[in-house]
């Protein structure tokens, strides 16, 4: 189909799918993919990352319930060597409203990021121009504080290549979003503080205009990139907008709390896994 | 991705969360009636319709469609007769009087028409006014009995085709195409019982079980691409239902529509420029109800999803 290339094939495509899948549903960790299946670009990485969307939605992850944008601050871009913002999916399955309890399972690590995140209204369909920061910004149904649990599922994550981290949905594996404000103007998100605690000791906080100087602008450009990469934002999707603090990786017993001035509270708790 | 590789990835993939709905079937919900697929008993009469019982015919279902009522086919107006079946379909377009859009094809797949035991495929007339953009949300003024969601390719055409002797071919249809599009096709109808109101026939009168139409992104290069190996995948809310791939119409969407082409052709209905032209189900059929949210994945041709309130 199109994009794919002698270079990268759709068959180097689906097999570098097919082990993050694997990696992803066994719980097994994924080290640095054969050269030949390593997707080369940006381009390859997103068509990766939407053959693993379709193996992982009919295999029993169920449909794609929103995305994540990675990437959108300083604090993020400077941790990871990262310049510009990567889309990840997340899936309706391991989206949880109001709080949710995990399960933190070695060798693998579980980390929290303090976010921002709004569901779209409307469609964002393929068309010719990009969409606007205006035009996004209306599309906005609700805001919510958010917690994005994110997952370190490589052997070494400082030797994993960007392309293969997007594909692999850029370290996504839960969100747990607060309550839903409908009246909280979308523009006025980037004038708003959260702050993250876990067992109570404050361990950062942030502002909403330091996610691109506006999630807004992180939400139109991740609306024309969806939009031009024929995975629009459907109407209903959330989006979890950006780190407004540096991962933290979390152990059994920990209790993370984002306090969000205008959205609210949310909280994420993990415990060990239990012995049967 | 070839859709028998995608079948043996999946079939290996046993680990991790699983969303399983014990309500949901390969059909979607459990909401076509009391007949189930393929278990119609078919009615006795072959013999067509007189013209006076195809205005009754036409007249009952008429009325059914303007209120929104359900309506039951008499026994005596049951028949098994295929021209009779086209004589309804056109004449119900001409009584509802709205502003035609297109077509849709019912049964265009070989393996329904055989499990349906319908001698050909069954087509229906789009309107203007139940034509959507993607993502839509459809109140239940949209709907009778049913909402039962299909992926489909479809065609938007560039020009006219006019009735004429000699049939189209197929590299003159294509010619002809403007761009192609991927869609939900949404079906309803007036018969409460979709697999029984006198076997499959009962929809296939209603317009063909036509409802409402909502069009993917569309795309004018469409030759360069595989469209009968092109393939979806249908969610109902967050879980999966099945996929499906554009050889179940009629082997390629392209055969689908020079069929429709020249069946209206040959019932004197020209094919106008701007028409939009549904080329078939690819995933068979799945019932959804109010408050379900139904969307497709159809690979590189993008997502399509439409919302029932």
């Amino acid at each position: 189909m199109t994009g794919w290339t002698k270079e990268y094939s759709e068959e180097d495509g689906e097999a570098a799918a097919l082990a993050i899948v694997d990696s992803r549903v066994s719980g097994r960790q994924l080290g640095p993919l054969p050269d030949r299946l390593r997707p080369r670009s940006l381009d390859d990485a997103y068509r990766v990352q939407h053959l693993a969307h379709r193996l992982l939605g009919a295999g029993g992850y169920g449909r794609v319930g929103g995305w994540k944008i990675g990437c959108t601050t300083v604090v993020m871009q400077e941790y990871l060597g990262v310049e510009a913002p990567v889309a990840g999916a997340m899936f309706r399955s391991s989206m949880w409203h109001g709080g949710h309890r995990f399960r933190v399972s070695p060798p693998r690590v579980l980390g929290v990021e303090c976010e921002i995140a709004v569901r779209v209204g409307r469609t964002l369909d393929r068309r010719d121009e990009p969409y606007g920061v205006e035009e996004a910004a209306q599309a906005v149904s609700v805001s919510m504080a958010a917690i994005e649990v994110v997952e370190d599922r490589y052997l070494d994550y400082l030797s994993m290549d960007v392309p293969t981290q997007v594909a692999d949905d850029f370290y996504h594996f839960a969100s747990v979003v607060g309550e839903e404000h409908e009246g909280v103007d979308p523009r006025s998100l980037r004038d708003v503080t959260s702050t993250m605690s876990i067992n109570g000791e404050p361990v950062g906080r942030g502002q909403g205009s330091d996610i691109l100087g506006d999630p807004m602008v992180a939400l139109a450009w991740l609306a024309s990139t969806l939009a031009q990469r024929r995975t629009p934002l459907l109407a209903g999707d959330v989006v979890s907008l950006g780190s407004l603090v540096k991962t933290q990786w979390v152990r059994a017993g920990d209790v993370v709390v984002v306090n969000n001035d205008v959205l609210g509270e949310v909280r994420a708790t993990f415990d060990a896994v239990s012995e049967v | 991705m070839a859709s028998n590789k995608v079948d043996g990835i999946r079939r290996d993939i046993q680990h991790g969360p699983r969303r399983h709905s014990d309500e949901l079937s390969s059909r979607g919900r459990p909401l076509y009636g009391e007949t189930a697929p393929s278990e119609a008993t078919p009615c006795a009469r072959t013999s067509p319709l007189t013209h006076e019982e195809v205005s009754r015919v036409v007249a009952l279902i008429a009325a059914g469609r303007r209120t929104r009522s359900a309506v039951e086919l008499p026994v005596d107006l049951r028949t098994r007769d295929w021209t009779s079946v086209e004589e309804v379909i056109l004449g119900l377009d001409e009584a509802l009087g709205r502003v035609g859009a297109g077509w849709k094809i019912g049964a265009a797949s070989a393996e329904i028409r055989h499990a349906e035991g319908l001698p050909s495929p069954s087509p229906g007339r789009f309107y203007r006014d139940t034509m959507f953009d993607n993502g839509a949300a459809l109140g239940p003024e949209f709907f009778i009995n049913f909402r039962n969601v299909e992926c489909e390719f479809a065609f938007q055409m560039g020009r006219d085709f006019a009735v004429r002797d000699e049939p189209y071919d197929e590299a003159e249809v294509a010619d002809g195409v403007d761009t192609m599009f991927p869609a939900l096709e949404i079906g309803d109808t007036v018969f409460r019982d979709w697999y029984g109101a006198s076997g499959y026939f009962g929809s296939c009168l209603d317009n063909g079980g036509g409802a409402a139409f909502v069009a993917g992104a569309k795309t004018s290069d469409w030759r360069s691409l595989d469209l009968a190996s092109s393939g979806m995948d249908l969610y109902l809310n967050e879980y999966y239902i099945k996929s499906g791939v554009g050889s179940a119409a009629m082997g390629h969407p392209l055969t689908s529509l020079t069929w429709l082409v020249n069946w209206a052709q040959r019932h004197g209905r020209p094919v106008y420029s701007g028409e939009v032209i549904s080329t078939g189900t690819c995933t068979g059929h799945c019932f959804a109800a109010p408050g379900d949210v139904v969307s497709a994945d159809f690979g590189d041709l993008g997502m399509v999803q439409v919302e029932f309130l």
